[in-house]
């Protein structure tokens, strides 16, 4: 145990200094309090809906599960064998049968019903695979996960994304952006920790370069494969300051477990600003032409 | 009809020991094979259990007994102490998860109960198609060893240790990822399909033609109709697995690229020099899972006809809804084939499509939930006698209701995206699979003992090891709920990585120390099982006072099961009925004159 928690000490201190080099002069911004046995805190508008029908379903299933285990318990004594006695001859009730066929139906489909009304919201299919959003987003991302490690992109200044192309893939350009390209040469590129500011909806266009991974954000409730040869859009917000991990949810290859990132979720949209910007490419390519 | 015989008479002189007791072609002695096999690979697949909770509990200690383990899993340390690495850890929980369901819990619930039981139960003489079922019982052993190949392939080769891509195998890993262990793992999933093929197509033709006299499909007892829908699920569902499986297979040995999409980078260098596209990872999970999620009821239903059996007779009450439960059980089997994508919420199809599957997956939970209520409604005002078997019963009725509403949370659309791919999932399938199947498993093993051995097994070792399975399986299962809505993610190495798992940890240890405990609890039935061939009391024909026909021939039943074929008149489940004495009434016993109801003649087997 000792060398699990000197283990654990190290990792803590790798984590805080990765944070801390991050944000270079900045203060790093804390991750949330983790403790409990139970949901981690939601920090999301989303998360909110999810939660709210997650506690429903729990106090219908709670109220179900004692109901029969109580009644099970009481059958097993009641009805336990005694000498001379005999069961009584029974082959069952339709009545009965109708009401627990009818009664069980009625409640999932409320379920069904009040789940779709989030999912509509959550995930709306229009869009999804690109095109016109199917929600109103205040600023794009482009995630594009690899083994092992999540890569962020910002259009940049002129807010559009360049063209990626696999044969320009490199280990300096590990998405083969296309800085030759006019909406390429501005668009900024970070590994492993993503920007923004709190309290926007954030769409991410979502794809992989090899192999399946999922992007799982604990504390918003947001997961979504990432999937090669597909790009698909999902959306989400944080409503507090602070760090928090991005985490593959997808078995990806041997070093799944270490596919970590570092969401940082500014309180301002100018901070949110000036920590991207720290990343833009030097203008060079202005000098040389 | 109710008098023993001496086995021997009834041996077939021509037939030598090998032929008798290996390569048999008697469903009894195939039904004892499948048992036997499956209870050792209980073992290896729990073994492999323990390797992946001992990682999960104390990650980065020594594994005890770690140098037992190929060198492809574990890493030497200075002290002579062997750590799992990561690659052995994922080839570890695949390979646990590929033998509990392709060698354990398929074979066990279809191959050695189908076998031993349904031909007797319907007063067959043996399986339509004899030398199949051998053919299926003898094309196991060589899909398990191929399967398993991979973790000792690399003394010879560099073969990268088993497969450890995940039991369900999604390409592009499966593909991109080298090493002869995955090629091994597919070829033995493509031949295990094979061998459960032949026995379902051998059950569904002996139960639609060779029933005894008098035995209509509504008579049936309810493992024989389980045994019989799952077969039909297994024909229609498995050769869709085993057409992914190769195509999975051609990706990788033959270039193609089924599943491949184009501009793959892996390490970033193209993947075979950008020679892929047109392929679809997407498509392999719908494949994948349009056999698998039928395969979730194949693994189940015989267990529910089984506990079905029990609790019947030892209620000694006729099960409450008989119909009811069959049209139950196949509605399940139904709604089976339009629920596959309750998978794939999140995996990147069209939410649209979530729509569909959530609706059909929340109504599945219908036929289930009329099963729970029959079952308690078969014990309502019965004479509960608590035989082991019984009591397996009973925690499996208690147990599934926590699998079945568990799974109520993952149906919904949004409430999944948070609980998907984390230990809710997996706290899920263990109590559908483990406190189910299993568990089911248990109790037909202590129910049909005396009838397959011609011993009875000891209660009171029964009995303890039933509470202790209890208890211990809770203990490891129970909290994976909660570590999974702490969003500890599945098929982690090192859930210490993450700030926000740290604080389940004790959690996790908790778990691997029920989990050491529900392995060696094991022993107990170990003792009981093989201690009972050898000391265990004789059995009499009908131990239990049941009515269907295996109850009805010696224990354990001679060549031909019955010496003379059987005449049914009833139900399989007339117990304590007011017009007899006893409390039971055989299957081939008529009813008694009646007061109430006149009793039709045989009614014609409607085939």
């Amino acid at each position: 145990m000792n060398r699990f928690l000197k283990r654990g000490v190290r990792c803590a201190a790798v984590f805080v200094a990765l944070l801390a080099g991050a944000a270079l002069a900045q203060e790093p911004l804390p991750l949330p309090e983790y403790s409990g046995w139970w949901l981690p805190e939601n920090f999301s508008t989303d998360g909110k809906v999810i939660d709210q029908l997650f506690n429903l379903i729990l106090v219908v299933v709670v109220v179900v599960f004692v109901a029969v285990q109580v009644t099970l318990v009481v059958f097993l004594v009641k009805y336990r064998a005694r000498p001379g006695g005999k069961a009584t001859y029974i082959h069952g009730n339709n009545r009965l049968e109708i009401l627990w066929t009818a009664v069980p139906a009625v409640f999932l489909a409320v379920l069904s019903f009040l789940s779709q009304q989030g999912w509509v919201k959550i995930k709306p299919s229009e869009g999804f695979r690109g095109g016109e959003s199917g929600r109103e987003a205040d600023l794009v991302v482009e995630v594009v996960a690899e083994q092992f490690a999540w890569n962020i992109r910002y259009p940049g200044a002129d807010g559009v994304f360049g063209p990626r192309r696999p044969d320009l893939v490199s280990v300096a350009n590990p998405i083969g952006i296309d800085r030759e390209h006019e909406n390429g040469a501005d668009d900024i590129f970070l590994t492993g920790q993503m920007h923004v500011p709190m309290n926007k909806t954030v769409q991410v266009n979502l794809t992989s370069k090899d192999v399946l991974h999922s992007f799982f954000l604990p504390h918003s409730r947001v997961k979504q494969d990432a999937v090669p040869g597909m790009v698909v859009q999902m959306f989400f917000d944080v409503t507090r300051a602070g760090s928090y991990e991005i985490a593959c949810a997808e078995l990806c290859g041997n070093n799944h477990y270490n596919m970590k990132g570092t969401l940082t979720a500014h309180p301002t949209v100018e901070a949110y600003q000036a920590a991207v910007d720290r990343f833009a490419p030097a203008p060079i390519a202005e000098d040389t032409q | 009809m109710n008098e023993t015989h001496h086995e021997e008479h009834y041996h077939d002189q021509r037939v030598g020991s090998i032929r008798k007791f290996l390569f048999s072609t008697d469903h009894k002695v195939i039904g004892r094979q499948f048992l036997l096999t499956t209870l050792f690979f209980l073992i290896v697949g729990g073994l492999l259990a323990l390797v992946v909770r001992w990682q999960l509990g104390f990650p980065g200690e020594p594994v005890p007994l770690g140098h037992l383990l190929p060198d492809s899993m574990v890493s030497e340390l200075d002290d002579g102490g062997h750590i799992l690495k990561p690659e052995g850890y994922n080839a570890a929980f695949t390979m646990h998860a590929s033998v509990m369901i392709f060698f354990v819990v398929i074979p066990m619930l279809v191959g050695a109960f189908g076998n031993f039981v349904v031909p007797i139960q319907i007063g067959a003489r043996d399986m339509a198609f004899p030398k199949l079922n051998m053919l299926s019982y003898w094309l196991f052993w060589p899909s398990a060893v191929i399967a398993l190949l991979g973790f000792f392939l690399d003394p010879l080769m560099d073969a990268f240790g088993a497969m450890g891509g995940g039991w369900t195998a999604y390409p592009p890993l499966s593909v991109i990822t080298p090493g002869l262990g995955i090629n091994c793992w597919l070829i033995g999933v493509l031949l295990v399909g094979f061998s459960s093929l032949a026995g379902a197509v051998n059950y569904v033709t002996t139960i639609l033609n060779m029933r005894a006299p008098g035995m209509s499909l509504f008579r049936m007892p309810l493992t024989t109709w389980a045994v019989f829908i799952t077969s039909v699920l297994t024909t229609l569902a498995t050769p869709v697995l085993t057409g992914a499986v190769t195509l999975v297979l051609f990706d990788r040995v033959f270039d193609t690229s089924f599943f491949l999409p184009q501009g793959l980078i892996v390490s970033q260098e193209m993947f075979r020099d950008g020679m892929t596209g047109g392929g679809q990872p997407l498509l392999f999970q719908h494949l994948f899972w349009f056999y698998s999620h039928p395969a979730v009821y194949i693994m189940i239903l015989p267990a529910m006809g089984i506990v079905s059996d029990v609790l019947s007779t030892f209620s000694r009450k006729p099960i409450f809804g008989y119909r009811a439960m069959v049209f139950a059980i196949a509605g399940i089997a139904g709604l089976g084939f339009i629920v596959w994508g309750h998978h794939m919420f999140q995996s990147g199809m069209n939410p649209m499509m979530g729509t569909t599957f959530m609706v059909s997956t929340m109504f599945i939970a219908v036929p289930s939930a009329i099963k729970t209520f029959n079952w308690l409604g078969t014990m309502y005002k019965g004479q509960i006698q608590y035989t082991t078997a019984m009591c397996f019963a009973i925690s499996f009725v208690s147990m599934f209701v926590i699998g079945g509403l568990s799974g109520i949370f993952m149906a919904s659309t949004i409430v999944d995206i948070y609980i998907h791919d984390t230990y809710f999932i997996v706290a899920h399938i263990h109590y559908v699979l483990f406190a189910g199947s299993i568990m089911g498993a248990f109790a037909g093993i202590y129910y049909w003992y005396p009838k397959m051995f011609g011993r009875m097994m000891n209660e009171k070792l029964g009995k303890l090891h039933f509470w202790l399975t209890f208890i211990t399986l809770n203990g490891v299962f129970f909290p994976m709920h909660i570590v999974g809505l702490g969003g500890m993610m599945r098929r982690i190495y090192d859930p210490t990585q993450y700030a926000h798992l740290q604080h389940l940890q004790p959690l996790n240890v908790f778990m691997t120390i029920s989990a050491i405990g529900l392995g060696f609890v094991q022993l107990v039935f170990a003792v009981n099982f093989f201690g009972s061939l050898v000391w265990g009391k004789r059995a009499s024909a009908n131990p239990w006072h049941a009515n269907s026909l295996e109850w009805l021939t010696a224990s354990p039943p001679p060549m031909w099961n019955f010496d003379e074929t059987p005449v049914v008149h009833h139900g399989p489940y007339e117990f304590s009925s007011p017009l007899t004495e006893d409390d039971y009434l055989p299957q081939t016993t008529p009813l008694p004159p009646p007061a109430e109801e006149p009793k039709p003649i045989p009614e014609p087997t409607a085939t």
